[in-house]
């Protein structure tokens, strides 16, 4: 599980000294890059179908016999087949996809404005405040990432909602870093200087002038970070620390599914592969929004 | 010079974490409506001096006043009062403003900071803009859309924005070409003609300082060396240091004092007067105290730091050159 | 042309001058110029830049030559060409810059050596002096080891002691207190004076033919910058070398040029002698340039600005003349026909029909005048 950690500053490429000025620049008219338009369109139709459920799905998410149990992909009437409590996995997967999402798009969310607004205040501040805030987050990001994301979950008790707060809490610390190092690279710009000396106050500063160069960089970021947030989400509810079943949601599934391994492999793999394909979309649109924002950074001589 | 001064910096000294001191006991007045040059090449602490004033940097010792009030005592909402009216044009216009905003958005944004209402801010800027000749089909532009000319006078403009009686300019030509620094200086002073408000100029450049100055400031190392009227120092440099920075304007043949050595170490500058390690004229005793300001030829207001000049003896003269 | 009879006050040069066509208008179609020691012809130079989406056209066209011992100034402002010019002399660009022209050293087609004989070449009989010290010289290596390489790539001394002995001795030459310790110092332990110098010591260590000097003091003090300035000078006389000396500077063009070749928009708009030039510009742009500087008898605020600003590279108007949009003298011919420089003098070319070697404006003294009086 080591393997999977929270990266920061994957969206901030290239290394800006105090001297490098981040340099945005939005040329009009720019080529919507495949990096884009491909997950995009993918993530449309998985958040279409989950919002629409009732109307997409065959069957609901708890119907079943046990008469049709463990049918194979591509049985008639059941196009990925059925799990061991004869339940439609398409139909699962589709309601299923309502949960994992909320968890994996839910926590970024939030965890993207107050971590945000701790790396301003952060980076901002006096080094005493800066400090007091900083080491605050190193304690949470020094525990592995999906270890403390279990712990809390697991202190807080199962639930969707808990395991958004649990997210939630796992990811303010990455998220407050990335802001405080971006806020860091433009400190010292003369446009700042520019803006102390009109006379301006500081939270004034933060919101007109800081938030618009380093929101880009954030949304980036954040963007990748829903699909590690999935991945978790998966992890929690495999561990039995999501939605209650009967319930369906993608770790849970897997979960269930697992079980019946030895008889019918092909089948635990499609809630597996529902969250690698959502979680690697979420990455690639990052990227592909990096490019499309044409975020760099270079020092203006 | 009977009128209130609108800034009145005395004894200001500031020293960096890395044991800089980049100024040592400043101290100079601006009357409204004038403009003050302070000249000086990098690492004399000119811009210290002017981030000093703006409250930028807060001075380890003396203080500023701005139309009879010290800045030192305020905070929050009466230091936002002082600086609406005294602004900054700083250097380098392709850094000065943010490369995210828009240049309406960037002058916006120093009206919103003074509590200008939403609906009087776009009427407003537009004017601002049209005062200093940007063309209105750039004012929802990117700073890298504009030229640098067009910048620094969007930048001008923002400063103008606050209706400000004292506004430092920082370099505030230094970045652009020739052709083009001319319109921004003749902008600058039709400026001031039709507003009134002073200028604190500070520059490396002695032509720019000579050509828009009243007073000139000059520094050397942290200290001024020389202070004066404008003509007066241009006719009669007083201190050696001022008399080598003039001299040292490249032109054809002419006989030249070019002064040897480099500027020494800040963190540690000679005993005395700092500028005797390259001095032509120093001799022993400018090593045991720091020269006191003292008149130039019993005019009070041209003072020079410099033990020698009552002996009627410049640099000049005594090298033999012109 | 009818306006232009109007302005036009011929000058007074002999009928034989007029005749003599500038080098540029020639297009490489004579014979190659006798082979002169250590002289730098550059002839009809253009250089393109490329990337994916459009095609800069940095330099259109530029002919120049630097005598041996003797000094020319490219002067312009930023986006003018001047700095790629001298670099693509000397070759410092890659494949993907097209380079056109002819540029022979003593009679050495520069650029149809292979890389390896123009490598042997540059810094041994065309050196560089760049404007930014600190980003060409290596942090991480002793100066004195830097000069010395140098001297050991172009054979000029063998031996390791022998080649610190010498780097020692030029860093002396170019004024540099207490060479041997800077020999031993690391390039952030020089100050930015320091460090120019030490560039300078590099570039003159195989006493070569040309020097190229690429805004050398801009980076630069006043107080220092003379000191530079007085050291290319002497270093001239002791050596006898030529210098290309790239400025937006008019001060340091005045002191330093013998000959100034004023570029706009990637195109040389006058040549001719310094005092020449930079008395009497021939040039509405030249002149404009001079007048745009302060000087002490310019009433605050009544500087002549030259409207408009300089193009970008490559972003001219390239029908008619480049300077027409911001020219007070401009008339229809110039936006239409692009003008060759003609002889307005001696010695004296300008690339302008209009006023044609008189610029009807007084044209104002030395600029940033700083003289004792």
């Amino acid at each position: 599980m080591s393997a999977i950690e929270i990266p920061t500053g994957n969206a901030a490429p290239g290394r800006g000294g105090a001297a490098a000025v981040l340099v945005g620049t939005h040329r009009a008219r720019r080529h919507v890059p495949l990096t884009v338009v491909i997950p995009g369109a993918f993530l449309a139709i998985v958040i279409l179908a989950a919002i629409f459920a009732p109307l997409v799905a065959p069957y609901g998410p708890t119907t079943g016999s046990i008469s049709q149990r463990l049918m194979a992909v591509g049985s008639s009437g059941h196009l990925l087949g059925t799990d061991g409590q004869g339940r439609d996995i398409l139909s699962r997967l589709i309601w299923g996809a309502r949960p994992t999402l909320l968890e994996g798009i839910v926590p970024v969310v939030v965890a993207g404005v107050i971590g945000t607004v701790l790396g301003m205040v952060a980076s901002l501040s006096g080094r005493k405040i800066h400090t007091l805030i900083m080491r605050t987050l190193d304690v949470l990001y020094s525990f592995p990432a999906v270890l403390l994301a279990i712990a809390l979950a697991a202190a807080l008790g199962a639930g969707v909602v808990n395991a958004i707060v649990a997210l939630t809490i796992v990811l303010v610390a990455p998220i407050a870093r990335v802001a405080e190092t971006e806020v860091a690279r433009m400190r010292s710009a003369d446009f700042m200087e520019a803006a102390r000396a009109s006379g301006a106050s500081w939270p004034r500063i933060a919101r007109r002038q800081v938030l618009p160069i380093i929101a880009p960089v954030l949304l980036v970021y954040c963007t990748a970070l829903v699909g590690l947030a999935i991945v978790f989400a998966g992890g929690l509810s495999f561990l039995g620390l999501g939605i209650a079943p009967p319930h369906p949601e993608w770790g849970s599934m897997l979960n269930d599914l697992d079980q019946d391994l030895y008889n019918q492999p092909v089948l635990a793999l499609i809630p597996a592969a529902a969250i690698f394909l959502t979680s690697v979309a979420f990455n690639v649109l990052g990227d592909g929004l990096r490019d499309l924002l044409d975020i760099h950074s270079e020092t203006v001589s | 010079m009977t009128t209130t001064p609108i800034l009145l910096a005395e004894h200001l000294s500031k020293r960096f974490d890395n044991g800089v001191l980049a100024v040592d006991d400043v101290s100079l007045t601006v009357h409204p409506g004038e403009t003050v040059g302070i000249v000086g090449e990098s690492g004399c602490g000119k811009s210290t001096t002017g981030k000093l004033i703006l409250r930028l940097l807060v001075p380890d010792a003396g203080y500023v006043a701005f139309d009879g009030k010290d800045l030192g005592t305020m905070s929050g909402q009466r230091l936002q009062e002082v600086r609406k009216q005294l602004q900054l044009v700083p250097q380098n216009p392709q850094t000065s403003l943010n490369p995210r905003l828009t240049i309406t958005e960037a002058i916006a944004f120093n009206l919103r900071a003074h509590r200008w209402a939403k609906k009087d801010i776009g009427p407003r800027t537009a004017g601002l803009l049209d005062r200093v000749g940007v063309p209105a089909a750039y004012a929802h532009r990117y700073p890298h859309e504009l030229s640098g000319g067009q910048l620094q006078r969007v930048a001008i403009a923002r400063a103008l924005s606050t209706d400000p009686k004292l506004i430092v300019c920082d370099e505030a030509v230094s970045a652009l070409d020739k052709s083009v620094q001319a319109q921004v200086l003749n902008l600058l002073v039709e400026l001031q003609r039709d507003l009134g408000m002073a200028y604190l100029f500070i520059s490396h450049d002695l032509g720019v300082v000579e050509h828009l100055s009243d007073r000139v400031v000059v520094m050397y190392l942290g200290r001024i060396v020389e202070d004066s009227a404008a003509g007066e120092l241009w006719q009669r440099p007083a201190h050696p240091y001022t008399e080598a920075l003039f001299s040292s304007v490249p032109g054809p043949g002419r006989q030249r004092l070019v002064l040897t050595g480099d500027l020494p170490s800040p963190t540690n500058p000679p005993s005395g007067c700092g500028f005797r390690t390259r001095c032509p004229m120093a001799i022993g005793a400018c090593a045991e105290a720091r020269p006191e300001a003292m008149a130039v030829a019993g005019d009070v207001s041209h003072q020079a730091a410099c033990i020698r000049i009552g002996e009627g003896v410049t640099a000049a003269t005594r090298i033999g050159a012109a | 042309m009818t306006t232009a009879t109007r302005i036009h006050t011929p000058p007074d040069i002999s009928e034989a001058l007029l005749e003599a066509p500038h080098p540029s208008r020639f297009r490489g179609s004579r014979p190659a110029p006798a082979p002169t020691e250590g002289t730098l012809t550059v002839e009809d130079l253009a250089v393109t830049f490329r990337s994916k989406r459009k095609a800069v056209e940095a330099v259109r066209g530029i002919s120049f030559t630097v005598e041996a011992g003797k000094t020319l100034v490219l002067l312009g402002e930023s986006g003018s060409g001047k700095s790629v010019s001298a670099r693509a002399v000397m070759r410092l660009y890659s494949e993907a810059v097209t380079i056109t022209g002819r540029a022979t050293l003593g009679g050495v087609d520069l650029f149809d050596l292979d890389e390896r004989a123009m490598q042997s070449l540059r810094g041994r009989d065309m050196a560089l002096v760049p404007q930014d010290a600190s980003g060409s010289l290596d942090p991480l290596r002793r100066v004195g080891s830097q000069i010395a390489e140098v001297l050991r790539r172009h054979g000029v001394e063998h031996g390791r002691k022998a080649a610190r002995q010498r780097a020692a001795d030029l860093l002396g030459q170019v004024g540099i207190p207490d060479p041997a310790r800077a020999v031993r110092s690391y390039p952030h332990e020089l100050s930015g004076g320091m460090r120019q110098r030490a560039l300078i010591a590099i570039a003159i260590a195989c006493e070569p033919k040309v020097l190229v000097a690429d805004e050398p003091t801009t980076a630069l003090d006043v107080t220092i910058q003379a000191q530079v300035l007085d050291l290319f000078a002497k270093l001239q006389e002791d050596l006898g070398m030529g210098l290309l000396l790239v400025t937006h500077d008019v001060g340091v063009a005045r002191q330093m040029a013998d000959r100034v070749a004023v570029m706009y928009a990637g195109r040389l708009v006058e040549e001719g002698p310094g005092t020449t030039v930079l008395g009497e510009p021939a040039h509405p742009y030249t002149a404009g340039l001079l007048r745009a500087v302060p000087t002490p008898e310019t009433p605050r605020g009544q500087l002549q600005a030259i409207p408009g600003q300089p193009p970008a590279a490559g972003e001219a108007v390239d029908t008619g003349c480049s300077f027409a949009p911001r020219c007070v003298f401009a008339v229809e011919e110039c936006r239409t026909d692009r003008p060759d420089l003609v002889p307005v003098g001696t010695a004296h070319w300008a690339a302008c029909p209009v006023v044609n070697g008189r610029v009807p404006v007084e044209v104002g003294p030395s600029p940033a005048g700083a003289e004792a009086s």
